[in-house]
């Protein structure tokens, strides 16, 4: 039986993709595989649900982080002090923040990077 | 701001940050933003603003300005919006501004720039939506395909920035400091978005 890996086809679209613009790479690598206060395993997570953003992604996150990473990629205008107040009473720091963020915010904007280029490749 | 943006910087981005405010009145969150960390994100960022806004080569400075603020529209950025709807009236009338960004569909502007505009804003509302079909209708209406790039490509930068402006609540000053913003993006443009030091 032949099974096709979504995942490891996922990454090769993206990448493809994203040499239309290598500057767009660029900021991809950076924030998925710096050092951080945050593991690239999470940032990864974090990136695969902001380009394709399906509740069962968002439920492989961890619980205390599903809603802040679900409204910066999706609602991000109904974040509030609340949200940023949450995440510090949980432990993380704002280096932790800042990464998340940063992730989840590319992975928005490659979400549509993408949708873009491929129409135009069709 | 939501969170404090300054507390890792050196002295010489100090020293910068403290022209910044002499000049504008306010340093600009996107600027705080991209030089926090700045290895982490902000220099390729920086890097993607400058190529995308300033280095074009099918669209004028203030059209592209337009395409953003039609993005940070869509995305639901007031800090965004209200400042580059402030770069896009130092190259386009006001009342013009006022249309195109009220709707694309009708935007008072050329066919290929109406175009840019509601394929700005449909990507950004609805990447999902987008097929073959919208890119054909700019082709029609005279794009080409670098032209096309780098609408979409002006559409993953402010993705990204309108979503950091929202989720630490980028501050749009109390006075003149979104004009003289204007000012300074319109004519020194995006390269030093990310501070050195």
């Amino acid at each position: 039986m032949q099974v096709k890996d979504y995942g490891v086809y996922e990454e090769q679209s993206l990448h493809t993709v994203m040499q239309a613009i290598p500057n767009v790479m660029s900021v991809y690598k950076a924030v998925t595989s710096s050092a951080g206060e945050s593991t690239t395993e999470l940032r990864q997570g974090i990136m695969n649900y902001a380009i394709n953003p399906t509740p069962e992604l968002l439920r492989e996150l961890p619980e205390t982080l599903q809603s802040f990473v679900h409204k910066v990629a999706e609602e991000s205008y109904k974040i509030t002090d609340h949200d940023i107040h949450g995440l510090r009473e949980s432990g993380y720091p704002d280096d932790f923040i800042f990464e998340i963020t940063s992730t989840a915010a590319t992975g928005a904007a490659l979400r549509r990077f993408r949708a873009g280029i491929e129409a135009l490749a069709e | 701001m939501r969170l404090d943006l300054r507390s890792n910087c050196t002295p010489i981005q100090k020293f910068q940050f403290n022209m910044i405010e002499m000049l504008i009145g306010q340093v600009p969150g996107p600027i705080e933003v991209m030089t926090y960390r700045r290895d982490f994100w902000g220099k390729p960022m920086t890097d993607c603003f400058d190529e995308a806004m300033r280095k074009m080569t099918a669209w004028t400075k203030p059209e592209v300005e337009l395409i953003a603020a039609t993005v940070s529209r869509a995305n639901t950025c007031n800090f965004c919006y209200t400042s580059h709807k402030a770069v896009t009236v130092l190259g386009f009338d006001d009342e013009l501004v006022e249309a195109a960004l009220n709707d694309p569909q009708t935007a008072p502007v050329s066919e290929k720039l109406r175009a840019a505009l509601v394929y700005a804003d449909k990507l950004t509302r609805t990447p999902d939506d987008i097929t073959k079909a919208d890119i054909n209708a700019l082709y029609d209406a005279g794009l080409n395909e670098t032209a096309i790039t780098e609408v979409t490509y002006i559409s993953f930068c402010f993705s990204v920035i309108n979503r950091f402006a929202n989720t630490f609540d980028f501050d749009l000053g109390q006075g003149d400091e979104t004009k003289r913003t204007a000012r300074f993006l319109y004519h020194m443009g995006y390269s030093t978005g990310s501070l050195p030091g």
